[in-house]
């Protein structure tokens, strides 16, 4: 093995298990290497947004425009590098207003986006996942075979979705009711749905935890993994 | 505010007391700024004086109670007032403000605007009424902490009451033209209150995406301790509400600070649960991957339907075939992920498929290039560079619809400025939907998510993912939508164990997958001892000597 | 009166653009307009990142100036400009950089995740402390039983949790929980971007 890889592997190596030493508490060598990391992450961040976004879309055109063949037209152009500088001209306090249009037309197509994203991907595939919850072939095949227990838990785990997805909408219904100079109430119904709902997300928070845990342990595995075998080749064990 | 009989000194608490005993001594030693001397002053100004002085009529912002007013406050109640921000006071003292005091070190100064423009657009009974109060100073020693900022104590409603939205002196009103004021009609006003429940104090949410509706819940019954908005004119563009979390944040800043000047020791027993917790884990995880044990059963695929879609979909490609896969990962999740990657990419690669690598996060293309170098170098394509690199792509959704419609417009060029329309692999796509494959390699749900909303309907191959098993639980959602948003998934180390064990594989997955078991069963067992603890602790513990006393856990 | 005169081309760019490219997305013969402005934003999004960096600097910079955490501020400082020009002097999938990315960035970022593996058990094993209520309790006890039901434990499989009980808890009841968040968030989402669109909330500096 090449020596540069070795130190490598021993750089590498002494990084994870300073960065795993968090684990057993703060020193001042664990921030060094943390604002080590920041540095690295963000150079390397910079420098590929230059390469891979600002060069191809708009140094390149404005170089080929000056010295070689266009390849975007002189319109087009000029927008983006209109649209730039604004948005350059918020790194300087006293132009920081003029960056306003720049940002606004990101938060605008952000939005418009998110909208159509959510209505399309999100809103319209889950209400007709929970309309069509009962799986309607399984329950018929069930009821034709005699298999009636099967048809129950088809009915069951059907009325178990619809009930945990309306009652967690339920805990998020902010509608109410005014009465006189009263604050505005839900109604009982919505209420008791909305308790029960809150049940059904202390579970689905569990299930996100639950998750995290076991991606924290993968990678707990594979940086213990890394550590022993460097050791090894370290100590010219197989 | 009301105390009905009580005097409210009884019920104020210690530090109160002590405080005030201080600022009443110092009150005796120094005597506050003194006032012009009336004759220095023009006429005019001596009128103005005059006019607006607490207790003149035509200046009175609210009816005269009966007891000691607002303005003056009783001697024993003076420095219960609240603090009062000096910067409102006149714009000549504030001509150059001072740097604004934050409850944290801001990485980018706060957006300010000149003094002068804010008290010209407050509206002049928001300042009028605290004119002329005397300023506090506030006690050194009572805390160690920094006096709360001037923005976060105005939150104070009987300091800054809401601005009406007319006002209803009609001192105040200016005078009309003759010729206006005779069409006024005269009595045809109804007498009851027509502002609408807009303008009412307790009107609809103005913040947030409930803001304007009526009808609706409370704003703090949503968020906790989020009072009603006021109208304010500092220096600063805060909302309400940020004032209010600003106020939370300091709270929690000052507890912290506290916990750290009066370091509360960790009990013993929470200490050494957290040392063997933690080395138990670790010894747990590291004995399975030193002694190599491959003994643990390997889950099959009947219980992941996800994973099987996947693989067949792979299984059935034509060789050459175009696919696109987008490596949206962090470097984080590179450990958990990789196994479940170089299964179902090496399944590709056998299967003769051309890969378009992309990425929406920087760090996504090194990642890429990494894993094919270190799990997949030995497949001829990966040996022989035959796949492309389109890089990273940055814009997120936007990026994302852009590439759906017109993928050649997004991305202009590949490695070296070469024009990647041209390569073999891309020569045929005109559209996202003319590959063969799209495959989404994430870190998290959420980035699956946006790949579905802006990508996914547009699709009729679908989508299928690799990701982080922290993404299953809202992914599961979209394998399960209707139609299926997602058409395969494989999450995690078990994901990885499934995949390896339908192509009949030993890889990764099945290296680490002793150590996940181990470290699995460590994990129920800190979880089971450390909450019997918690518990047995919780019910030994001393009952605190004061009902509301901090705990010392 | 600077800002008076601005505020309403901001939002008129927001309201414009956004309506824009949602009423292109409805109506066909629009794609190549919207593929511009798409394009436009991308640009942005890039040169937006660069300013965050930008800005990550110069606060560094600035505690350096002042003498305030010098050591991490130099550190980190150094550690980005020599990343940032072997990288795009190289090209960030060449050599030094990837050396880099691989032995440096790499490491520390995959050795914090597993870090949080002893972190969030303790944290698990630490709730009743914090936490006792019923809510708490049901955390907790459907957490044991997805962890009992994860696969083999110490190498031994326990059906009944892995086929039986953890399927019901992940595909009915966290599953149709998730539904219901996941349908909430769309529905904020949507409100909100329409309040971008029509200009009631202007993020954007307004």
């Amino acid at each position: 093995m090449a020596p540069d890889l070795n130190f490598g592997l021993v750089l590498a190596a002494v990084l994870s298990l300073l960065a795993l030493s968090y684990v057993f508490g703060e020193h001042p060598l664990l921030r060094v290497m943390l604002y080590l990391f920041i540095g690295v992450s963000a150079g390397y961040a910079a420098a590929v947004v230059v390469q891979d976004v600002l060069l191809p879309q708009l140094v390149f055109p404005v170089l080929d425009e000056l010295f070689g063949t266009p390849t975007l037209d002189l319109g087009e152009l000029g927008i983006r590098m209109a649209l730039a500088l604004l948005l350059l001209a918020k790194l300087f306090p006293k132009t920081a207003r003029l960056g306003n249009p720049a940002t606004a037309l990101l938060a605008g197509v952000g939005a418009a986006l998110a909208v159509a994203g959510a209505a399309q991907g999100t809103i319209l595939p889950q209400v007709a996942a929970t309309r069509n919850i009962f799986d309607v072939t399984t329950l018929q095949l069930a009821l034709q075979g005699g298999y009636y227990l099967d048809a129950i838990e088809v009915i069951f785990s059907g009325l178990l979705l619809v009930l945990a997805s309306v009652s967690t909408l339920a805990y998020f219904h902010f509608g109410a009711t005014s009465r006189g100079k009263q604050e505005p109430q839900r109604s009982l119904l919505v209420d008791s749905l909305a308790w029960l709902g809150s049940f059904f997300i202390a579970i689905a928070l569990a299930a996100l935890f639950h998750g995290v845990l076991l991606a924290a342990l993968a990678a707990l595995v594979e940086r213990l993994d890394f550590l022993q075998s460097t050791l090894r080749l370290l100590l010219g064990m197989p | 505010m009301s105390h009905g009989h009580h005097d409210p000194e009884e019920n104020l608490p210690d530090w109160l007391r002590a405080l005030r005993r201080q600022q009443e001594e110092q009150a005796g030693q120094s005597q506050p700024a003194a006032a012009p001397d009336p004759a220095e002053e023009p006429d005019w100004l001596q009128e103005i004086r005059q006019r607006y002085r607490p207790g003149a009529t035509k200046a009175e912002p609210q009816e005269p109670a009966a007891g000691p007013s607002e303005e003056e406050p009783a001697p024993a109640l003076q420095d219960t007032q609240p603090q009062l921000p000096l910067r409102l006071e006149l714009a000549e003292e504030v001509a150059e403000p001072p740097e604004p005091w934050l409850p944290f070190e801001a990485e980018e100064p706060l957006e300010t605007e000149p003094v002068d423009e804010a008290l010209e657009l407050a509206e002049p009974q928001a300042r009028q009424p605290y004119g002329d109060i005397q300023e506090v100073e506030p006690a050194e020693d009572s805390l160690d902490l920094p006096a709360t900022p001037t923005f976060i104590d105005e939150s104070d409603e009987t300091a800054f009451p809401s601005t009406p939205a007319f006002s209803e002196d009609p001192d105040d009103l200016p005078s009309e033209p003759g010729w206006l004021e005779s069409l006024r009609p005269i009595e045809d006003f109804p007498h009851e209150d027509a502002r609408s429940a807009a303008m009412l104090p307790e009107g609809p949410p103005q913040e947030g995406p409930l803001a304007g509706l009526s009808d609706v819940l409370p704003t703090s019954h949503l968020v906790g301790q989020i009072g009603k908005s006021v109208e304010y004119s500092t220096r600063l563009q805060v909302t309400g509400s940020q004032r209010q979390h600003a106020a939370v944040l300091q709270e929690l800043l000052q507890s912290e600070e506290q916990r750290s000047a009066d370091p509360v020791e960790r009990p013993l027993g929470n200490r050494l649960l957290g040392l063997l917790g933690s080395l138990l884990l670790i010894a747990a995880v590291l004995v399975p991957l030193v002694t190599g044990s491959q003994s643990a059963g390997r889950p099959d695929s009947t219980q992941a339907p996800e994973v099987r879609n996947i693989f067949n979909s792979i299984d059935v490609l034509p060789a050459g075939a175009p696919v696109l896969v987008a490596f949206d990962l962090q470097p984080a999740q590179y450990g958990e992920v990789a196994p479940a990657v170089s299964a179902v990419l090496g399944h590709l690669l056998d299967k003769q498929a051309r890969l378009v690598l992309l990425s929406t996060q920087e760090s996504g293309p090194a990642l890429a290039e990494r894993l094919l170098a270190e799990h997949l170098g030995n497949t001829p394509l990966v040996s022989t560079g035959s796949y492309l690199n389109l890089g990273y792509l940055s814009g997120g959704s936007a990026a994302l619809r852009s590439l759906t419609s017109d993928p050649r417009g997004v991305v202009l060029s590949g490695p070296g400025r070469s024009d990647p329309w041209q390569t073999p692999a891309l020569q045929s796509i005109q559209h996202l939907r003319d590959f063969a494959m799209i495959l989404v390699i994430a870190s998290d749900g959420d980035s699956v998510r946006v790949w579905i909303e802006q990508a996914g309907t547009q699709l009729p191959a679908g989508l299928y993912a690799i990701t982080s098993a922290q993404a299953q639980p809202l992914l599961r959602t979209y394998l399960q939508s209707s139609p299926p948003s997602l058409r395969g998934l494989v999450s995690g180390v078990s994901g990885a164990v499934i995949y390896e064990r339908l192509r009949g594989d030993v890889g990764l997955g099945r290296h680490y997958w002793d150590a996940y078991s181990y470290g699995l069963g460590a994990m129920v067992l800190v979880i089971l001892f450390g909450s019997l603890y918690s518990r047995l602790a919780q019910t030994t513990e001393p009952k605190p000597a004061k009902p509301g006393a901090p705990s010392g856990a | 009166m600077t800002r008076r005169f601005s505020l309403p081309i901001a939002a008129a760019v927001a309201v414009l653009g956004g309506g824009f490219v949602l009423v292109s997305l409805l109506m066909p013969g629009l794609e190549e307009m919207r593929s511009r402005v798409l394009n436009w934003a991308v640009l942005l999004a890039a040169l937006a990142l660069l300013l965050g960096l930008a800005n990550l600097f110069q606060v560094h910079w600035q505690k350096i100036r002042e003498g305030n955490q010098r050591l991490y501020s130099t550190v980190l400082l150094i550690a980005m400009l020599a990343t940032f020009g072997i990288t795009l002097w190289e090209g960030s999938r060449a050599g030094i950089p990837m050396w880099i990315f691989s032995h440096i960035q790499l490491p520390i970022e995959t050795s914090l995740m597993a870090g949080l593996a002893a972190s969030l058990t303790l944290a698990a094993a630490r709730l009743v402390q914090r936490r006792n209520t019923p809510l708490g309790y049901t955390f907790l006890v459907t957490l044991f039983i997805l962890l009992l039901g994860s696969g083999p434990l110490f190498g031994q499989e326990i059906p009944f949790l892995t086929q039986r009980v953890a399927p019901i808890i992940n595909n009915f009841l966290a599953t149709g929980a998730m539904r219901g968040l996941l349908i909430g968030v769309a529905l904020g989402s949507m409100l909100t971007g329409l309040r971008v669109l029509i200009g009631a909330d202007r993020p954007y500096g307004g």
